[in-house]
């Protein structure tokens, strides 16, 4: 959080000038390197200007108390010195990031380009160096040697001349002046070198160039001195030389060419030492250049370093440029709001009377001062402000919800009055204060007395136990007595305090607020707020539905009729209520029925006048609605009589005749239907949706044709008593007695009913034949109708060998008719899948592959003859010997069967779990166990081929059995499942089973096409956002519905993918990138990056520690409840986004945390101990950890799932899950998590629009398209 | 080795499909065992007959039921050891999911006049079927498997 007070501002003006010096600095230098264009530097041109524009800004607000009077208003008190966090945080947050980036950035690039000089530098002292000391001993060398050369010329000379001849002297002068030649030679080969090392180290080399040279200066000096010494000894062998004879010539002459080979040699010697100086110079040239090279290299990176952050400031100037100049102009404002405060030459004094006042009644200053400026223009604006605030002081409103009252007076004072008077009603009784603290204490009070009842509770068992006195037991009764009483009271009171505190939470900021983006017309919120004070158990749920509603009026202009009914005990005109009903199921039957129009618009309602004045309600609901019976048994019951009242007199479909009419607006509006207890909004849709199909004239004649052309199963038929028997189980009647009427009724019921996965169900045929409902449900019907008539289902597909006997073991509950044609196709898929995976497993039996060993070797130990029969026929025309090879091969596809096991890979975690069938997985059974291992395996197939074999003894037996339990054996079972080896019979994979199912139900064949690989362990939102992005890419656009499957951890599922759902193709085509990005992202980082208002930051923060309350781990912990109710006593005072709510809870759940820590270690103390072996530090410490983690996740998700009703997250429908029951349907939909904003799958209830998270198990399982 | 019958041999091919070996010669379908094996529908070797007609055309999906008691017997003992009360699931199983078949109806393979009829019981279900052939090229269709009607118990 930046440090927005005086200081921080300055020090942040200074960060920046400082910046901005630098910046310029680096600019110029660049610029004058020409690394940077006349345009580019018109843009960083413009780009500073802003800079300077804000830094200007900021330093014209540093004298101004920050936040005077923000832009976020609510939640201040105290004056011109309190502070808004709302608008302070955004636009100090903003610039103080900008500034930090261009901060980082400058110094980045100060640190880089530093650097990267300093290592150049480094480099070119380091070569110089080598220079220097590379030339100074080459000329060094060269100098000893010329030096050397002429000594060792001088010396022989010397020697010489005491025996030379006259002529000797011309030899020794032109020996001479060939030395001092090449010594003059050597001298400017160092010169030269010197010279070129010079040019290539420049000033660097200088040094080195000096030494050189007086390296050659030395040469000559050596070399003069050589040839002066010489001339004096020439001079003296000449006077020598004249007293000697002519022999001593010859040895001159001797000695001469000696002294010129061995200056030859000397100069030779130079001349090699001034070429390697040579070399070697022009090597270190190449290095600096190397080096000088690096360094220009060195100096084009920081260059581009610099272009490229500055780049990235700009950008980040940019994309922040809106908001920084919001920022700018909200220091500008507090600046000017300072002004007029210290000067008070903005408001009169009148209206800073006026102004105090409105303090003092509790608005903010924005609040209050957007007021005062409002009534410059029409001053009756504060006449009616000053009256509904001294309406709600009296009414003990919240100062946080005033605000938003005022605004709602301004718009609709209708609206406002209504409100009032709604509460005042409700304080009749005395002030409810509502305020969070208030509402805090009384929760804690109600903690504390249920802490306190359990704890005499223990006590009374104790005395009980104990035999103790009657009095003492007496006395801690009584004390029960009181706390049940005072909990009651408290409970009461605060149910009394919840409900003002609803009706202010719908108008500050709920469904009822002015503020709302599209909010509701006034005469709509009026009538909403009156129902609310007649009946706020109806009318809150009405509020609720208007919110979500497309026309909220519908919801609104019928709710006080509805609360009418329920008042009236549904009367009907004159008459007397119905029987038997409180007023709780009086206001639960009112609420289904706006559940009901919120579905179905204005036409249920105008219904429900003729239904309520014929006074159908009264009579008795045939059906069994309240009486107590189970929902599945009264749903049952509605869709036989409905299928009974869709026929005519002579049994044929008529959807206009009075009785089906009548049983629809049973389902709509008779209290049976309507009670909490068995009301089942999806079951009535169903109905709808029949009923639809016999009236749309695209269909009509159709499926009249198919209910009209039923006729009960007749003797011939062969499973004519099956067909009766679900028949009559669904009609309730005996099959005997089953008619043609009632086998159509029948059809009819078990097309009425939801076909939906029931809690026995198993997806794998739910989700293909669902979808086959939905797509033709003529087809469908037909196929109800060939179970209803014949007892058996026909599959389409040659390859299921025969009709298929109709199931008649349906669960209690279910309706007959539907679930048996379901369960008849499970069982053809089951007889399916039994063939198709043992394709597989035989290829490895006989080792069709060539990976190891196959059970045909057992031809060679028992022998051809055994091995294939005679093959011969017996007297009584039975084929004698069929031979081992046909009786192994029967054995084993008899023996080994393919099961399904519904509960297979029960494994725990989140998803659907059982009643979803999302576990269910085929299994290899033999003699009705599992298998479950290879050695069971191994262990089964040994047996059937012992069987076969006759049971043989000896070595027979021993080379069947050394070969059926040998590695290769095995090696050829796995070989036919593939190469990772880890599938096998054994280790089946799970599956949806789908393709066996489309085979079945419809004879196509079908392929799943992998869609988004497994990827177990992924950060969940980016693989949610990559198999949405997977699913739109290859189901995006299809006609239809799409059959989806997944494998997985507990996500083993077959259901249908929806992409003609409109939120489907909101987002599908070739932008699809940018619509995701547009619906469901940008929406959803704004939700979690926004603070919500104060009041619903509060209660969503009641509601967590409340929820946390009623853990089971927490509510029987005094000291895990003491530390919680300490935590809802210190609830944020200002609003929150919701992961800062989520750090705001973290801090106040610091006691609670370490507690937790305490039980989780006395829980895996516990599990230790339980272990019947010893466990190990380290297992212990992986236990502990996964509790804890275990909690956390636990906490975040209650808190996700405190948020997520708390917007309307948008979403996009993706499958329909074949989930649901009669009041629900389930929906797998992708939205973003409140907590995060990034994307996550989730499961919706299409009626209520409830939303929860599905499970990252779900998120990162394999799925596949079929097609 | 009976009178006119050459030996028969059932088997699955490398393909998997079900076929009889007629004195060394494969036949997949009851028309090539007709043609190699006239005599077989003789009334005499209706259980043969049944075997091989029921062979080729479903494998080993199903067993043809010889002796009518003995399966009705087998049958009943595994009736009897399902649990009545366990949850019905789809997809499972169980002789309890239909009626009792009606086990008078069930006999012994017998050809009578030009059919071939047989009973025979599907080895994953464990519920019989009734089975019909013809007995000659020209009558021999694909054999039609149905449900043994079942009681109303």
């Amino acid at each position: 959080m930046p440090d927005l007070s005086d200081s921080g501002v300055a020090e942040l003006t200074s960060r920046y000038t400082a910046l901005q010096t630098r910046y310029h600095q680096l600019h110029q230098e660049a610029l004058a390197d020409g690394r940077i264009t006349p345009d580019e530097q018109s843009e960083l041109d413009a780009v500073s200007e802003m800079l300077e524009e804000i830094a200007r800004r900021l330093a014209s607000s540093e004298g101004a108390p920050v936040g005077s009077a923000s832009a976020g208003g609510g939640g201040s008190s105290g004056g011109g010195s309190a502070r808004s966090a709302d608008g302070e945080t955004e636009s100090g947050g903003f610039l103080s990031d900008a500034l930090d980036a261009v901060t980082e950035a400058g110094s980045d690039l100060l640190e880089s380009a530093g650097d990267m000089l300093g290592d150049a530098a480094s480099a070119a002292t380091s070569a110089l160096e080598g220079v220097v000391q590379t030339f100074t001993g080459t000329a060094q060398e060269i100098a000893r040697s010329a030096q050397g050369a002429a000594e060792q010329a001088a010396g022989m000379l010397e020697s010489l001349v005491g025996n030379a001849a006259a002529t000797a002297r011309q030899a020794a002068e032109a020996a001479l002046r060939e030395a001092q030649q090449r010594a003059e030679e050597a001298a400017q080969v160092a010169e030269q070198a010197t010279r070129e090392a010079q040019e290539a180290t420049g000033e660097a080399a200088e040094a080195a160039q000096q030494r050189a040279q007086e390296a050659a200066q030395q040469a000559r000096a050596a070399a003069q001195e050589a040839a002066t010494m010489l001339q004096s000894l020439v001079s003296e062998a000449e006077r020598q030389v004249q007293g000697v004879g002519q022999q001593v010539v010859e040895g001159a002459e001797s000695a001469a060419r000696q002294a010129q080979r061995a200056i030859e040699t000397a100069a030779n010697e130079a001349r090699d030492a001034a070429e390697e100086a040579r070399e070697q110079a022009s090597g270190i040239e190449s290095e600096v250049r190397d080096l000088a090279n690096a360094a220009q290299e060195a100096a084009s990176r920081a260059s581009q370093q610099l272009e490229s952050l500055l780049a990235e400031a700009r950008a980040s100037m940019e994309e922040n440029m809106a908001a920084l100049i919001e920022a700018a102009e909200a220091a500008a404002e507090r600046a000017e709001q300072t002004v007029r405060q210290i000067t008070g030459m903005g408001f009169t004094e009148a209206e800073e009377a006026k102004l105090a006042e409105l303090e003092a009644a509790g608005l903010n200053q924005q609040e209050r001062e957007a007021l005062v400026d409002q009534a410059r223009g029409n001053p009756a604006i504060l006449e009616q402000a000053t009256a509904a605030l001294a309406r709600m002081d009296e009414l003990n409103v919240p100062p946080g919800d005033r605000g938003e009252l005022i605004r709602l007076a301004q718009a609709n004072q209708a609206g406002f009055d209504a409100a009032m008077e709604v509460i005042a009603n409700m304080e009749g009784g005395g002030a409810l204060d509502v305020s969070d603290t208030a509402m805090a204490d009384l929760a804690n009070q109600m903690s504390e007395t249920r802490s306190s009842y359990n704890e005499a509770s223990d006590r009374l068992q104790g005395l009980v136990d104990a035999g103790a006195p009657q009095a003492e037991i007496d006395a801690v009764e009584a004390e029960l007595t009181t706390l049940r009483e005072t909990f009651q009271t408290a409970r009461d009171d605060f149910n009394q305090r919840e409900e003002k505190r609803d009706l202010l939470d719908a108008l500050s900021y709920g469904p009822l607020s002015v503020d709302r983006p599209e909010p509701m017309d006034a005469e709509d919120v009026t009538a909403l707020i009156q129902a609310y004070g007649r009946s706020p158990e109806v009318a809150g749920e009405a509020i609720a539905l208007a919110g979500r509603a497309e026309d909220p009026g519908v919801i609104a202009q019928n709710v006080g009729a509805v609360i009418d009914l329920s008042e009236s005990g549904f009367a009907p005109p004159g008459g007397d209520p119905i029987d038997g009903a409180d007023e709780n199921e009086l206001q639960g039957m009112a609420v289904n029925m706006l559940r009901n129009g919120a579905a179905m618009g204005q036409e249920y309602f105008d219904g429900a006048a003729d239904y309520y004045a014929s006074g159908a309600q009264s009579a008795e609901d045939p059906c069994g609605g309240r009486s107590g019976d189970s929902v599945g048994d009264i749903n049952n019951r509605r869709t036989a009589m409905m299928g009974r009242d869709m026929l005519d007199a002579d049994g044929n479909v008529d959807i206009t005749s009075d009785s089906a009419r009548g049983a629809m607006d049973h389902m709509l509006y008779h209290p049976g239907s309507l009670s909490p207890d068995s009301y089942s909004p999806n079951v009535t849709q169903q109905m709808q949706g029949v009923y639809e199909l016999f009236e749309n004239p695209e269909t009509a004649t159709d499926a009249a044709d198919v209910i009209n052309g039923v006729s009960a199963p007749g003797d011939e038929t062969p499973n004519a008593a099956g067909a009766r028997d679900i028949v009559g189980q669904t009609m309730g009647v005996e099959p005997g007695d089953v008619t043609d009427a009632d086998t159509r009724a029948a059809v009819l019921s078990g097309m009425l009913s939801p076909f939906q996965q029931g809690d026995a169900g198993s997806c794998f045929s739910t989700g293909p034949a669902r979808r086959l409902r939905i797509e033709d449900p003529i087809q469908t019907m037909e196929n109800m109708a060939e179970i209803a008539t014949t007892g058996q289902f026909v599959s389409p597909s040659a390859n299921i060998a025969g009709p298929i006997p109709a199931n008649q073991n349906i669960p209690d509950g279910e309706n007959p008719m539907m679930r048996s044609y379901e369960y008849t196709i499970a069982t053809g898929v089951a007889m399916r899948v039994n063939s198709t995976q043992r394709t597989e497993m035989n290829d490895g039996l006989w080792d069709a592959g060539g990976n190891g060993r196959g059970l045909g070797e057992i031809e060679g130990f028992v022998g051809a003859d055994v091995w294939n029969g005679s093959g011969e026929v017996d007297e009584n025309g039975d084929l004698v010997d069929e031979g081992m090879r046909v009786r192994l091969q029967r054995a084993l596809t008899q023996q080994l069967r393919f099961d399904y096991n519904a509960t297979e890979a029960d494994t725990s975690g989140g998803g659907g779990g059982d009643g979803n069938s999302s576990l269910g997985a085929f299994e290899v059974v033999y003699q009705g166990n599992t298998i479950e291992s290879e050695a069971a395996f191994q262990d089964a197939v040994e047996q059937i081929a012992m069987a076969a074999a006759g049971n043989p003894e000896g070595e027979t037996r021993d080379q069947i059995s050394e070969l059926i339990q040998s590695n290769e054996f095995v090696d050829a079972i796995y070989g036919a499942y593939g190469t990772s080896r880890t599938e096998a019979p054994w280790n089946l994979a799970g599956g949806g089973f789908g393709t066996e199912t489309d085979q079945v139900l419809t004879g196509r064949n079908t392929t799943e096409y992998s869609l988004d690989p497994p990827n177990p362990g992924a950060n969940p939102g980016v693989q949610t956002r990559q198999l949405l992005d997977n699913l739109v890419a290859n189901i995006g656009g299809a006609p239809g519905l799409t059959a989806l499957a997944t494998t997985g951890d507990d996500a083993n599922h077959e259901f249908t993918g929806t992409p003609q759902h409109p939120t489907f193709q909101a987002i599908s085509g070739p932008d699809s990138a940018e619509r995701i990005q547009e619906i469901l992202v940008d929406p959803g980082q704004e939700i979690a990056s926004s603070p919500m208002p104060e009041q619903q930051t509060s209660r969503v923060y009641e509601e967590q520690i409340r929820d946390m309350m009623r853990w089971g781990s927490v509510r029987d912990d005094e000291e895990s409840l003491e530390a919680l109710r300490e935590a809802l006593s210190n609830g944020p005072t200002e609003g929150l986004s919701p992961p800062d709510l989520q750090t705001y809870i973290d801090g106040q759940l610091t006691d609670f945390n370490t507690r937790q820590r305490e039980l989780e270690r006395q829980d895996a103390d516990q599990w230790r101990a339980g272990q019947t072996g010893p466990v190990s530090d380290a297992d212990y410490q992986a236990h502990l950890d996964g509790l804890q983690a275990e909690a956390e996740a636990r906490l975040e998700d209650a808190l996700r799932g405190n948020l997520t009703p708390e917007f309307e997250l948008p979403h996009v429908v993706v499958a329909d899950s074949n989930w649901g029951g009669p009041d629900a349907t389930y929906e797998f939909v992708v939205a973003p998590d409140p907590l995060t904003g990034d994307l996550r799958m989730f499961e919706r209830n299409a009626f209520s629009g409830d939303m929860s998270l599905l499970g990252e198990n779900w998120e990162t399982a394999e799925w596949f398209s079929t097609r | 080795m009976a009178d006119g019958l050459p030996p028969l041999n059932m088997d699955v091919n490398a393909s998997g499909a079900a076929v009889v070996i007629v004195d060394g010669q494969e036949v997949q379908d009851v028309s090539g065992l007709l043609d190699l094996a006239p005599n077989i529908v003789e009334p005499k070797y209706a259980r043969a007959y049944a075997r091989l007609v029921n062979h080729l055309t479903h494998g080993y999906e199903y067993n043809v039921i010889m002796d009518p008691a003995a399966f009705e017997t087998r049958y009943r003992a595994k009736y009897e050891a399902e649990d009545p009360d366990a949850k019905p699931r789809a997809g499972q199983i169980r002789l309890r999911n239909y009626a009792l078949p009606n086990f008078s109806a069930i006999q012994p393979p017998a050809i009578e006049g030009s059919k071939l009829i047989f009973y025979a019981e599907n080895a994953y279900l464990g519920v019989p079927y009734r089975v019909e052939a013809g007995t000659a090229v020209s009558t021999i269709g694909k054999p039609e498997y149905s449900l043994v009607p079942s009681t109303a118990d």
